[in-house]
């Protein structure tokens, strides 16, 4: 299942104007769990001289990954919970994406424990690898 | 750039500063992190002690001007703009949000320079507590 623009807005509690993901869909290959999508557009709020910096990139892979457990409430039927980002490690950013670029982002799920998700991502702009990393993303109880 | 902290005092030394920062509850990002529950975003959070690392690397005299601290602003010629290249390890303990939390301190220790290379840590607390650390580097 493909979600885009402004269906993005089912999977994420975040609302304009820190939406940092456009498009979302399962993984294909059995380790990959998702592949996410932004375009960098010139009035994105992390944008700076013509770049998208270091706060958008995290950003984006943040969302990716709350878009990911959005997908399994969304088939639930619920609103997507709230997520905060709780560990960053091992995070390179290699180049900042420009205006136009579009980031292709693959999430892989290393674990999963008592609403705790740590997840590896790989961001890439065509066939670059822009920023990779770990997150660990907790989920809030829902309400 | 965003209209998210304002910089109220700093003491910058030659390994580090520490800086006193207002969070602005009216900054547009709370819009949407989230409707109705606003959070500071750890994503601004790692990027105001960037800029606050950054300041420490400032050459020559620190500038006595006024201290704006806009996310993603232009700054002053002479603190350099990096890349922060590697986010080796970041904890986010404590939920930060500008009601509960409306003037916090920026920590800095540069750890090492080489050529092009800093690795520092930084962290965002209040007095004995610590909200969040990030150990990592920036690139010149």
């Amino acid at each position: 299942m493909l979600f885009q623009g402004e269906e993005i807005k089912q999977l994420i509690p975040q609302r304009e104007p820190i939406i940092m993901v456009d498009m979302f869909t399962l993984g294909e290959q059995a380790d990959e769990a998702a592949a996410t999508g932004l375009t960098v557009a010139a009035t994105n709020i992390f944008v700076q001289d013509n770049h998208l910096r270091e706060p958008g990139i995290i950003e984006h892979v943040a969302q990716s990954a709350a878009a990911l457990a959005g997908y399994t409430t969304f088939r639930q039927d619920l609103p997507p919970q709230l997520g905060y980002i709780g560990e960053i490690k091992k995070f390179h950013i290699h180049r900042l994406p420009c205006v136009g670029d579009t980031l292709h982002t693959t999430l892989r799920v290393l674990g999963t424990a008592m609403g705790i998700t740590l997840l590896a991502a790989e961001v890439c702009v065509a066939d670059d690898v822009v920023a990779e990393g770990q997150m660990k993303i907790f989920l809030a109880a829902a309400k | 750039m965003l209209n998210y902290y304002h910089i109220l005092s700093s003491d910058i030394t030659s390994d580090g500063g520490m800086f006193r920062v207002s969070l602005n509850a009216d900054c547009e990002v709370y819009r949407g992190h989230f409707p109705g529950e606003p959070i500071s975003p750890g994503v601004c959070n790692i990027q105001m002690i960037k800029e606050c690392a950054e300041r420490c690397l400032e050459k020559g005299r620190p500038s006595k001007s006024p201290l704006k601290g806009d996310l993603l602003a232009p700054k002053s010629p002479n603190v350099p703009t990096m890349l922060l290249s590697h986010i080796k390890q970041c904890r986010l303990t404590t939920l930060v949000t500008p009601q509960q939390h409306p003037e916090v301190e920026v920590r800095v220790a540069i750890l090492s320079r080489s050529e092009d290379t800093i690795t520092f840590r930084g962290t965002i607390g209040k007095g004995e507590e610590v909200y969040m650390e990030l150990k990592g580097e920036l690139k010149g």
